[in-house]
């Protein structure tokens, strides 16, 4: 019974890892082949975020309640806060350098 | 297994440090380095889950928060 309930969080473990991987495999990917700066940094903001969340949530299930998954939810948290600011701050001080997208059909911020 | 996903995250941190060498602009080179600070703390939190040891998980965190200072200061100190 408790070698059947290990495996089944193994398993678990591994699906939110692999899963995570594959995200920052993506995130990878689509650094290297947009076109534009902004298109960039749209995947890097999303995927980035998902895929580090999905590791941290897979190792939080490998290794059980105690000390460790207390700071990994610390560092769960901390990443949900900071990561959407600092890619935030990165695309306003680029708009205001005059780095303007390709193809820009109608321009909102520009009065 | 978990060697197996580390060597992943390597690899595509390894393919993000080439819009490092090649961007465009500056803040290309800002974001994909700002994207391998984080793969490079998962590596850090697997590798202790690897080695069973507690110590790595805290210098984790000082490196998260370290990370986020970082690229603010460069985006205000390049930008505009």
């Amino acid at each position: 019974m408790i070698n059947s309930i290990s495996i089944l969080r193994e398993i678990i473990a591994y699906v939110f890892l692999i899963t995570g991987t594959y995200f920052l495999i993506s995130n990878a990917i689509g650094m290297i082949r947009f076109p534009d700066f902004y298109l960039r940094l749209h995947a890097s903001s999303k995927c980035l975020i998902a895929g580090s969340i999905s590791v941290l949530m897979g190792c939080i299930v490998l290794e059980g309640i105690s000390y460790i998954s207390l700071k990994l939810i610390i560092i769960i948290i901390f990443l949900l806060i900071t990561n959407p600011v600092a890619i935030h701050a990165i695309a306003h001080f680029a708009y205001n350098y005059s780095i303007k997208p390709q193809k820009i059909v109608k321009n909102d911020i520009k009065q | 297994m978990i060697e197996i996903i580390i060597i992943v995250i390597l690899i595509s941190a390894l393919l993000t440090f080439y819009r490092v060498i090649k961007g465009p602009t500056l803040f290309d080179r800002i974001a994909a380095a700002d994207s391998i600070g984080i793969m490079f703390l998962l590596v850090l939190v697997l590798l202790s889950i690897y080695f069973q040891r507690q110590i790595f998980i805290d210098v984790a965190i000082v490196y998260a928060l370290l990370l986020f200072v970082d690229v603010l200061i460069m985006a205000k100190f390049f930008g505009r």
